[in-house]
């Protein structure tokens, strides 16, 4: 009984032995003689199937063999590390924009591109301003991947708009009216206190969940990093966060807060529960991510829920002094770099030429012509097979804001996107991917002290009478006032200061 | 008899307050594997409509299974970490008998020197970037052994069975050599039947340390048809968390990210109590009776 027990045992681990041996989890062999080509980047929304029929068309039109490693976006950054401090690097790879690429410079772990771009057409056409943005030490280390200038809306509920009569929203004092209105009027006609004008996900925001509320009256914060605009008065580089002017925004969203029209959990608001909150119609007005109504009709099921809920874009409420600002103009999304173990750089840098090029854009964007999309009457249609979410799979570089790829695809959710990103105010940091010593070392500790402070003046704990002790605490303390002139420094270097 | 009898009752009022107390923690420690469960099974429309908190699914449906069994990628995932945990365990215990019985025996010259090297990689490792480089070289990425070879034996289990193996009475080492058994011998047919409290015990730590990693397969394996079903199930569960402005992520609803992590739990679930019984066998060990 024993024995046989055992012997099975072992029989079966032998055979599952043999059979993962022999089973294809080994080393798959380059197919064909041709160049490889590697790249690694995290997965874009979905993964394309086993017989990729873009692959194959990329691979015959280049002549190369593609090998795509796609690893968890949490945790790339740390495979990225490893791979470049071991010095087994894929041929490409791509970084976020706001992380520090340019140590991969100094690592030695890349390569600069100067020799290798002379008569890349396509690549040459992407804006001066991008290409500047990624020269360090006078090379160029990058490809610069930008494209949008803006993923982010100012979503209001319209149903409910309607419901209490009011117009939507042009003023801060318009708004202000709205968010009570939505608070207080029983929007929802439960009978119950139940809703909230005003919610926020302060997590994972590039920039500022409130942006529109600063922007309105002139100013800018971000909760991730120092941001900078050039005064027009010539008073020089102003550290926004620092900006007086935030006072008046904070003190608007102070009594949101005090009035409980704000939600008391957005510090906190994880994704999820944003979602739940909305689908709920627990919440009127939110600044979020442009695909929101998306999400919220097609994974959170909203039409069926309450079929008469509506989410709408709307233009930032103007505030007192006539200014309004969505949101920070995003700089660039990502940079895509060769790494020092690529065999023939230039290969990697016709394959991006490639797919910035007309053509290549089709096919790595919309897929294969009269199988994924057609052009009829000169207007694109996207087949059923062509709708895919994988079909863009090696899409990593983007050139300009492609307004019919995304109507044709995600129609009226398209649609919102493209108003986001073409009709919207927005500020632009003066300062976009400036990295300097001083910012390093001191501007993760001045922005967890900005942050606390933000969140203590809106919830009312520390009143905004307190801003020039917050600021003067922020400049010496924290040394905001020395990473402020390091970003001079760096300006002038470049010439964006005199 | 009167002293007994009002012992009795209030040993058995103990013995009722000991079961009111149980069930409580039993119902604290089931309950959020049952609201996965729920969740799972609930329609979006519902869960959404009565909000979180204490769920029946008034419509059950198991629309977020089939989404789950119906991707590829996750039925390949799933093979994948059956494969990982069955060669796995198997490798870890293999090598972890072959290498703790020689250590048991005190007839082993150098004994003590192989155990300070071994007990001396519980306290020091490498780090992460020399163990990706010797995986490298040994041209071991994207295999399944870069999963289970850095991990083959685990030190502080080979102490464990070592030190079962030793406190096996001698005698039974003298009776097989008496009779002319080899050590392998000794060790196949003596040691290891009498050791399948051990074998059980150590064998399903292995087999749950190999169902939950996940991070060496993210560093170790760029192929994702080669990924286990932890790095997916990060993905769709953990990613959702990180707000992405691209809008460039597909965001799962809750009912799909419970049904990813009953379909990622249950497997595993399911072991322990085929085991159980040498489980609380070889926990309590040195316990045995001569």
């Amino acid at each position: 009984m024993r024995k046989t027990m055992l012997t099975r045992l072992a029989v079966v681990a032998l055979l599952t032995i043999a059979i993962s041996v022999g089973c294809p989890l080994g080393l798959e062999a380059a197919a064909g003689g041709g160049a490889t080509l590697t790249m690694m980047y995290p997965p874009p929304r979905a993964l394309p199937p086993a017989n990729d029929p873009i692959k194959a068309e990329l691979e015959s039109k280049l002549g190369v063999t593609l090998r795509v490693i796609n690893p968890p976006l949490e945790g790339y950054l740390e495979k990225i590390n490893i791979q470049v401090a071991s010095r087994d690097m894929p041929d490409i790879f791509t970084c976020p924009w706001q992380n520090d690429w340019r140590q991969f410079a100094d690592e030695g772990a890349i390569v600069p591109l100067d020799q290798y771009l002379s008569g890349l057409t396509n690549l040459s056409k992407l804006p001066k301003a991008d290409w500047d943005k990624v020269t360090y030490k006078g090379k160029v280390y990058a490809v610069p991947v930008g494209g949008f200038r803006n993923f982010a809306g100012l979503f209001v509920r319209k149903d409910w708009l309607d419901k209490l009569g009011l117009p939507i929203p042009k003023t801060m004092d318009e708004m202000y009216t709205v968010l009570k209105a939505f608070t207080e009027n029983d929007p929802d006609g439960n009978g119950r206190p139940d809703t909230y004008g005003l919610t926020a996900q302060t997590s994972g925001v590039d920039g500022s969940c409130f942006q529109w509320v600063f922007g309105a009256h002139g100013s800018m914060h971000s909760s991730m990093r120092s941001i900078y605009a050039v005064a027009r008065d010539g008073a020089g580089v102003v550290d926004m966060n620092l900006n007086p002017a935030n006072a008046q925004a904070l003190k608007w969203l102070n009594r949101l807060h005090v009035e409980g029209i704000l939600d008391p959990e957005w510090v906190v608001n994880t994704p999820d529960q944003i979602y739940m909150k909305l689908a709920q119609g627990k919440v009127g007005c939110i600044w979020y991510t442009w695909n929101l109504p998306y999400v919220l009709d097609t994974r959170f099921k909203l039409k069926e829920v309450d079929p008469e809920a509506q989410w709408i874009e709307i233009k930032p409420p103007v505030g007192p002094g006539g200014a309004s600002s969505l949101g920070k103009e995003q700089g660039l999304v990502s940079v895509i770099m060769v790494s020092s173990s690529c065999k023939n750089p230039r290969l990697a840098l016709e394959f991006l030429d490639y797919i910035a090029g007309e053509e290549g854009k089709r096919l790595v964007n919309y897929g294969i012509e009269k199988r994924h999309y057609n052009y009829i009457n000169g207007e694109l249609v996207f087949t059923d097979e062509g709708k895919q979410d994988w079909i863009s799979h090696y899409a990593i570089l983007k050139v300009g804001f492609d307004s019919d790829f995304w109507t044709s695809k995600y129609g009226m959710y398209g649609k919102i996107l493209e108003n986001l990103a073409l009709n919207m105010p927005l500020t632009a940091d003066a300062a976009d991917g400036v990295v300097t010593e001083a910012k390093k070392k001191y501007d993760a500790d001045l922005i967890a002290y900005v942050n606390e402070m933000y969140c203590r003046f809106i919830t009312g704990e520390e009143p905004i009478s307190n801003w020039p002790n917050f600021a003067d605490t922020a400049r010496k303390r924290y040394h905001a006032d020395e990473i402020r002139d390091s970003v001079v420094q760096a300006l002038k270097r470049t010439g964006v200061v005199k | 008899m009167s002293t007994r009898t009002i012992l009795g009752r209030s040993d058995r009022a103990f013995d009722v307050s000991i079961y009111v107390v149980l069930v409580m923690v039993a119902v604290v420690g089931l309950y959020p594997f049952l609201h996965v469960l729920l969740v799972s099974v609930t329609a979006p429309e519902t869960l959404i409509r009565r909000g979180t908190g204490f769920i029946w699914p008034g419509k059950m449906t198991l629309e977020a299974y089939r989404e789950v069994f119906g991707s590829e990628a996750i039925r390949r995932a799933l093979l994948m970490s059956i494969a990982r945990t069955v060669v796995g365990t198997a490798v870890n215990l293999t090598l972890t008998t072959l290498t703790a019985f020689p250590l048991s025996r005190e007839a082993l010259p150098g004994r003590n020197v192989f155990l300070t090297l071994i007990v001396f990689t519980m306290l020091f490792s490498g780090g992460i970037i020399p163990t990706y480089l010797l995986v490298a070289r040994l041209k071991l990425v994207d295999t399944i052994w870069a999963l289970i070879l850095p991990t083959a034996i685990s030190p502080y289990y080979l102490i464990i069975m070592k030190n079962y193996f030793e406190g096996l009475p001698e005698e039974l080492y003298e009776a097989a050599s008496m009779e002319g058994a080899s050590e392998l011998q000794i060790l196949t047919r003596v040691i290891l039947p009498l050791s399948r409290p051990i074998l059980a015990t150590l064998g399903l730590f292995y087999a749950v340390y190999h169902w939950n990693a996940f991070f060496d397969a993210m560093i170790f394996i760029n192929d994702r048809s080669k990924y286990p079903l932890q790095v997916l199930l990060r993905e769709i569960v953990v990613q959702g968390n990180v707000q992405d402005m691209m809008g460039d992520r597909v965001i799962f609803g809750q009912n799909m990210k419970m049904a990813v992590i009953a379909v990622t739990t249950i497997p595993i679930l399911v072991i322990y109590p085929l085991i159980q019984r040498h489980f609380a066998k070889g926990i309590t060990l040195g316990a045995i009776k001569g």
